[in-house]
């Protein structure tokens, strides 16, 4: 195409200079990247996907099925943008391709937005329909969001030389462009695709900001942004799309859509020496006319129809304008490079040939109904256009213009009011409505009726030429050798052919390959169908659904209020949930497991102290608390006297464990109950759960207050003495300070408000210090300097496996499964027998009373100090696989204590198999031994626990 | 030039529904096709019709992340899903017609030691069976799958990860072809469009099924309409304990290949490959809500990509060009370790349990050999985490 | 994502919410069987379905949904103690108090009224 020197809406005065595979070119402020090439004389972008044919663009916006590219300028490289709606910027650099992309490693960095809107009515598309339903919903004064995909609106105005109230259609959407801009109540989004339809009226928008600027002017800009807009009501004004003919040779560079080669020419005043029509319609007439008026010469509209007595076939004629009726393009004849030269017409009197550099083409329009699609909108298909049009609105939503079907400018102004009006009295605002706007176009003159979407046969019967998906090289042979294997249905037919699964997703193909299918199988079109929308009607990039919730604001990152201590303290973290939590405090020149060792030694022969912060944590008060905590726990609770406390087990309605914890009498109505690190968001919400839904009459409150309190554990035999530094108020006698019981509102280091229980998860003489969370620091340092004489060692999750490992204590999570009951590791002794509570029922299922089931014991490796890998498979039968598996290692740990490596189990039929050795293979080839014993390994009776 | 997908001459005729078969199986999906071929090849019978409302591979076939593995947990299951996976090598030849398995690698990243102790548990119980499965220090990680961020800085490191060598891609379509042209070839009926509406029966046993094409005697009938099974077993007189669940999944754009092995991450929701054409596959938890309305919820998506930004940098500008729900049949004790449940909360990523189940249970009595596809074709949940469990 | 209409707090995203899936009526007694069904049988409709979701962001109150597994549109939004209209019953009522004697078990129910008092911290009247 060449470069007129008058008109378009290019601005003369701005030129820009590009790249284009590594060639300097330039184009003007106003250019899309495929009109600067165009421009630029490059017509063939790149090879075709299987067939290595050259391509060019093919249309004007989002039809695009071949002209693709990777964009490299910007930071990252961004993969097969569409070059009809890449705006032209200062230093754009991109590279030709035309089915993959290339991804790189530069693009973390960039910045895509998120924003969160409402809006009472939403107007997608800002064609002449959705502008007058804009236009006649923001008079209403509702709030209104008009997206449009283009970089500005109008739309069809845009390439349309129609008037409106006696003013050119394009000043009149210009104007109306203004009236919004100035309503404070009014949205308007341009270079923003509304590509995934949401239920309950959600949209995602997908808005190109930063991408279009050139790289000095992006700023903080973010690349892109991505709206989630919740609507009360929307309107769907996305047009039709224009449908190509399927012909021999119909993919040559130089073949367009005829509203393209329109498009072009009026907005970037791009022209062919020599252009030729073939059409199916009275549109296309608009693009003959459009060159004539410019001086471009017009060698012939191919018109398969018979003449008729439409004004705009009669202003062709009348123009003199050579009109070639009831004819087809069979074929096109290209330069060395593809480049389309000439096209071969039959016509009634005998086959013509056309000199031509620009065919353009109109196969007739269809609406764009991608997002009705998307939800399952009801479509009907309507002969009079040859394709599916809506049969029905989704709640909520109302669609106008072409996209209904009504293809004139007349209707798009019509209907656009109207669904503004349907909207509003959705809203219950009809009484608003301005009933007075010029909502008509001039000029109403009839145009004849279209013929159905069209495929010329290849007259020397080679129908491998013939594409009917430019961008996947699928053709018409395709589409009958699939045909032919026996496929009938147009999803078979995609999926043999891959029609319609590139990039544009089939947007200009699947009516024709539908069409196609129909004639091949003998079949109405109507029945045939087309393949079904899947979203988002653009390709979205990952990046911009992310959003920045990356890197640190992937998700919280939950510390206790000693973190810095312990990172000054040589801890190394773990991830547990959300929280990091200490698993050692190494010293220099340790190995991890001397590490472990010293922290369990300074436990079980001194004193350690552990942040125990991360445990949950709920306050459970009021006059059914007792009885509540009855129905949940497995054990009585109502009988715990106040100052004391109970180890517990709370289990799901299927009889299977939830979680454990200590749950501590404050007073008479009011408990103190922990929960384990992982569940304790759960367990809250699950009391909250059966107080809602089964007991919303019982007066109980339940707040968690695991980030009030910090606590801290202090262990061992010397604990006791620590204890009594820091809190010098209180006695914690063997006979006034029992084993599980609690004080409450002690001073703790100098901290008032102090809550000292004694609990033990290591078998030791054991407290718990709970302090407000900001005092824990305070109390950490005290707790270290009483200590000192005792060498008081800090100690993390490791050491804590292993001193609750030999004590046989389980972890909710790691010594339980899904299936686990409360019977199955031991802790049957827990259940009361003179109360209900939830899961007792299912203990009686006879498949919780197997025993057979997986049950928890102790083992201790046989013959050797490794420790056995958690997760270890536990056969009795050592040999080659198949084997079969008894059980697995659950926890297992180096005892410095017992000087062994022991652990804990879950096997088949456990408890009644102590004594039993098995086989735990190992990864490298070898296997250790292990003996099941009980549970507890290490004092057995429990009276360390007592000091 | 890209590696075109060749399609045979023949697939299948369009039958006509006779008026009885021996066996009617109701679900032209991978499981329905396959238990018809097996049916025919292995035991010799012909005599049979799939019918299916919509067409072949319409549901979870066409909506699945192609993933193929048998590098599940428990004893019971174990050798069912070996079986299959060896099956997969086999059908190539068998089928004569490349599906385009490609045992590429299976890795499950673990982002904490509990998360690790679990997938090592697989590892150690499928070398028990004799299913091959290691486990890679980080160090490993990187040479197997480059492209991973191994940074300790990022918000859950990968800490370690579990690798079925044998585990892989397989093209799904090709799949739904293969199968039903062999079924075909054998003289079964393909039956398309035809909606099951009803079950006959004379007393307890079944007669035939009504549908929308009219009655069909049958002397068995097979229900493999998994992601309607509820629905189906309501029509013939039986409840299942089955809710059905959206899995939503994505495909990007065709892109130049980055990515050569199948990782998995539980912890963070997120599994991707490439596939042979060059589009990454993705997919993610499955929706909170009981549907059948083939879509989910788009914070699933959100939340699946950041986790894949968060592990695959790369993936910054690549485009979801697609995306969609299968409907998974999940038992009601699956949702323990997975989010949202009948009852409860809890939120555990240790080495949690649940029963997951993709598809129906066995057909009482009406499907005589258990179909060599049905564990692993259809869209496979990402974690070892979510592997079946016996009984319940 | 659907957008969910709070009985307390109104039209929210569904990223506040949790669901809760369909309620059970809980049998005061219940052979094996019947207990099976009370553990892992759902009614799947496809079409209109009653479940609960709670507004775990936000007011925290538990709630009916009436939804339709089709389309998903939402027709009903309530407060447990008002059932959503023409809602099949489903079982005996709760009594709100566990059973004696024999070993019944503990289930919420969302189809059931329960005593009628309103949910802890007593949010205002419906909307």
């Amino acid at each position: 195409m060449k470069r007129l020197t008058n008109g378009g809406r290019i601005d003369r005065s701005r030129p820009l200079t590009f790249t284009w595979n590594g060639e300097p070119f330039t184009g003007f402020a106003g250019d899309t990247l495929a009109s600067a090439l165009l421009g630029a004389g490059v017509d063939v972008l790149g090879r075709s996907v299987t067939l290595d044919r050259p391509r060019g663009v093919m249309s004007a916006g989002l039809e695009e099925a071949t002209g693709f590219a990777q964009v490299t300028s910007g930071g990252s490289s961004e993969p097969l943008v569409r070059l009809t709606g890449l705006p032209l910027y200062e230093g754009l650099s991109a590279e030709g391709l035309i089915t993959r992309g290339k991804l790189d490693d530069h693009g973390a960095a960039a910045r895509f937005d998120k924003r969160y809107a409402h809006c009472d009515v939403l107007v997608i598309g800002a064609g002449p329909a959705g502008l007058s339903a804009a236009l006649a919903a923001t008079r209403a004064g509702v709030r209104v969001i008009l997206v449009e995909a283009d970089v500005e609106v109008g739309g069809a105005l845009l390439r349309d030389e129609e008037t409106i109230a006696g003013a050119r259609a394009l000043d009149w959407g210009a104007s109306v462009r203004q009236s919004l801009g100035l309503a404070t109540n009014t949205r308007v989004l341009t270079a923003t695709i509304a590509s995934l339809l949401m239920d309950q009226n959600g949209v995602l928008l997908a808005q190109r900001i930063g991408a279009h600027l050139a790289a000095g002017e992006r700023g903080l800009h973010p690349e892109q942004r991505l709206w989630h807009v919740r609507a009360r009501t929307i309107i769907l004004a996305t047009g039709a799309l224009e449908r190509p003919i399927v012909f021999p040779d119909n993919d040559r560079p130089g073949l367009m859509l005829a509203s393209a080669a329109r498009a072009y020419l009026r907005r970037q005043a791009l022209a062919p020496e020599r252009g030729v029509i073939f059409t199916t319609n009275d549109d296309a007439y608009r693009t003959a006319l459009a060159w004539h008026e410019a001086g471009v010469a017009v060698a012939g509209i191919v018109d398969v129809r018979p003449a008729g007595g439409g004004a705009l076939r009669q202003r062709a004629i009348d123009a003199g304008l050579a009109v070639h009726y009831e004819s087809e393009v069979v074929g096109t004849v290209g330069d060395e490079r593809g480049r389309l030269q000439r096209v071969l017409v039959r016509t009634p009197t005998g086959t013509i040939t056309l000199e031509t550099d620009l065919l353009a083409v109109s196969g007739g329009y269809e609406p764009n109904l991608n997002l009705h699609l998307q939800l399952r909108g009801a479509t009907r298909y309507d002969p009079s256009i040859g394709a599916a049009v809506p049969a029905a609105t989704l709640p909520g939503q109302w669609i106008a213009g072409a996209a209904s079907g009504q293809l004139t400018l007349a209707d798009a102004l019509r209907t656009g009011v109207e669904a503004a009006h349907g909207a509003l009295a959705g809203l219950g605002r009809i009484h608003t409505v301005d009933r007075d706007l010029p909502f008509a176009a001039d000029d109403e003159s009839r145009e004849d009726p279209p013929a159905p979407s069209l495929q010329v046969a290849s007259p020397d019967g080679d129908e491998t030429r013939s594409f009917v998906d430019l961008h996947r090289d699928a053709t018409v042979a395709g589409v009958q050798r699939a045909v032919q294997a026996g496929v009938r249905h147009i999803e078979h037919v995609k999926r043999f052919t891959l029609v319609g699964t590139g990039v544009e997703q089939g947007r200009t193909a699947r009516t024709n390959a539908a069409s196609l299918t129909a004639a091949l199988t003998g079949r109405p079109a109507a029945d045939v169908g087309t393949s079904g929308s899947r979203p988002p009607y653009e390709p979205l990039t990952f990046h911009l659904l992310a959003g920045r919730a990356l890197g640190e604001r992937y998700e919280p990152r939950r510390t206790t209020a000693l973190h810095q201590l312990h990172e000054a303290n040589g801890a190394i973290f773990e991830v547990a949930g959300q929280w990091l939590r200490p698993s050692r405090y190494a010293r220099v020149g340790e190995s991890p497991r001397d590490t472990v060792v010293r922290e369990c030694q300074a436990a079980r022969q001194r004193v350690a102290i552990m942040d125990a912060s991360t445990l949950g944590k709920i306050d459970v008060r009021g006059p059914d608390a007792p009885w509540f905590l009855d129905q949940l726990y497995v054990n009585v609770i109502s009988t715990i006297p106040v100052g004391r406390a109970r180890y517990s087990v709370m289990c799901h309605v299927d009889g299977t464990i939830l979680d454990d914890g200590v749950v501590m009498r404050i007073a008479e109505q009011q408990f103190f109950v922990t929960t384990s690190t992982g569940h304790a968001a759960a367990v809250v919400d699950w009391m909250e759960e059966w107080l809602q839904t089964e007991w919303p009459a019982k007066r109980v409150w339940v707040t968690p207050i695991t980030e009030q309190l910090a606590t801290i554990a202090i262990i061992g035999p010397r604990s006791r003495e620590v204890i009594a530094a820091v809190a010098p108020d209180v006695d914690v006698s063997r006979t006034e300070f029992p084993f599980h019981s609690v004080v409450r509102n002690v001073t703790a280091a100098g901290i008032a408000g102090s809550q000292i229980a004694r609990v033990s998860f290591s078998g030791e003489l054991a407290f718990e210090v709970s302090v407000p969370w900001h005092e824990a620091p305070t109390l950490w340092d005290a707790l270290l300097v009483a200590g000192s004489p005792h060498d008081i060692t800090p100690y993390g999750l490791d050491a804590l496996q292993a001193l609750r490992i030999e004590k046989g204590f389980i972890i909710v999570g790691q010594d339980t499964e899904a299936l686990t009951t409360p019977f199955d590791v031991g802790l049957g002794g827990l259940v009361s027998q003179l109360k209900d509570c939830v899961g007792r029922r299912s203990w009686e299922r006879p498949a919780n009373r197997r025993d057979d089931r997986a049950q928890l014991v102790g083992f201790t490796v046989v013959d050797s100090h490794e420790v056995v890998p958690e997760g270890a498979a536990l056969t009795r039968a050592l040999g080659a696989p198949p084997m079969p598996i008894d059980g697995h290692v659950s926890s297992s740990c180096w005892s410095a204590t017992l000087d062994r490596s022991l652990g804990l189990a879950l096997v088949r039929g456990g408890r009644g198999r102590i004594g039993e050795v098995l086989h735990a293979p190992l990864l490298d080839g070898r296997a250790l031994r292990v003996q099941l014993v009980e549970p507890v390994h290490y004092d057995p009776k429990g009276e360390r626990r007592h000091g | 030039m890209e590696h075109a997908f060749h399609n045979p001459d023949f697939l299948w005729r369009n039958p006509e529904p006779r008026a009885s078969y021996d066996v009617v199986i109701v679900g032209g999906g991978l499981h329905g096709l396959s238990t018809a071929y097996h049916l025919a090849k292995n035991h010799g019978m012909r005599n049979v019709a799939v019918v299916e409302r919509g067409w072949l591979g319409n549901g979870n076939a066409v909506r699945n992340t192609t993933v193929v593995r048998s590098n599940y947990l428990r004893e019971e299951s174990m050798p069912l899903y070996e079986f299959s996976l060896q099956r997969w090598a086999l059908w190539r030849e068998e089928l004569d017609f490349d599906i385009l398995f490609d045992p590429r690698g299976l890795l499950s990243l673990a982002h904490s030691t509990a998360e690790a102790n679990a997938m090592k548990r697989v590892v150690y119980a499928n070398r028990m069976a004799g299913i091959d499965g290691e486990w890679l220090e980080p160090a490993d990680i990187a040479d197997f799958c480059p492209i991973i961020n191994l940074s300790p800085e990022i918000r859950y490191p990968v800490v370690g990860a579990a690798l079925q060598r044998r585990g892989g891609i397989a093209r799904h379509d090709a799949v739904v072809f293969a199968l039903a042209r062999a079924a075909d070839a054998l003289g079964v009926d393909l039956i398309q469009g035809c909606e099951v509406t009803g079950f006959d029966f004379d007393g307890n046993r079944v007669t035939g099924v009504q549908t929308t094409r009219g009655r069909i005697g049958a002397g068995k009938v097979g229900l493999v309409g998994a992601g309607r099974t509820p629905l189906l077993a309501g029509m013939a007189g039986f409840d299942v304990p089955i809710q059905s669940y959206p899995l939503q999944a994505l495909v990007s754009d065709i892109l130049e290949p980055v990515l050569h092995c199948v990782p998995m991450s539980g912890m963070l929701h997120v599994y991707v490959s490439q596939a042979h054409k060059g589009e990454l596959v993705m997919g993610a938890a499955r929706d909170t809500y009981h549907s059948y309305a083939q879509r989910g919820s788009v914070q699933i998506l959100e939340h699946q990509l950041q986790a894949a930004l968060e592990l695959y940098p790369i993936m910054s500008r690549a485009r979801m060009l697609r995306t969609w729900a299968g409907i998974v049949d999940v038992t009601p004790t699956l949702p323990r370790s997975s989010g949202a449940r009948p009852w409860t909360t809890c939120t555990s990523t240790a080495a949690g349990e649940p029963g997951a189940s993709r598809r129906p249970p066995a057909p009482d009595g009406s499907s005589p050999t258990p179909s060599p596809t049905v564990p692993r074709t259809t869209s496979t949940p990402p974690s070892p985490s979510i592997a079946s469990r016996p009984g319940c | 994502m659907l957008q969910i209409t709070c009985p307390w707090c109104g039209p929210r995203e569904e990223i506040e919410f949790r669901n809760g899936g369909e309620g059970v009526a809980i049998p005061a007694q219940a052979t094996d069987a019947e207990w099976a069904r009370v553990l892992y049988y759902r009614s799947n409709p496809a079409g209109a379905y009653a479940e609960r979701w709670v507004h775990v962001h936000g007011c925290r109150q538990w709630f009916h949904v009436v939804r339709d597994t089709l389309t998903h549109e939402i027709t009903h939004t309530s407060p447990l103690d008002v059932p959503p209209p023409g809602t099949p019953p489903v079982g005996q009522p709760s009594t709100g108090q566990p059973s004696t004697g024999q070993p019944s078990t503990l289930q919420p129910t969302s189809l059931q009224p329960s005593t009628g008092a309103t949910p802890l911290g007593s949010p205002p009247a419906a909307l």
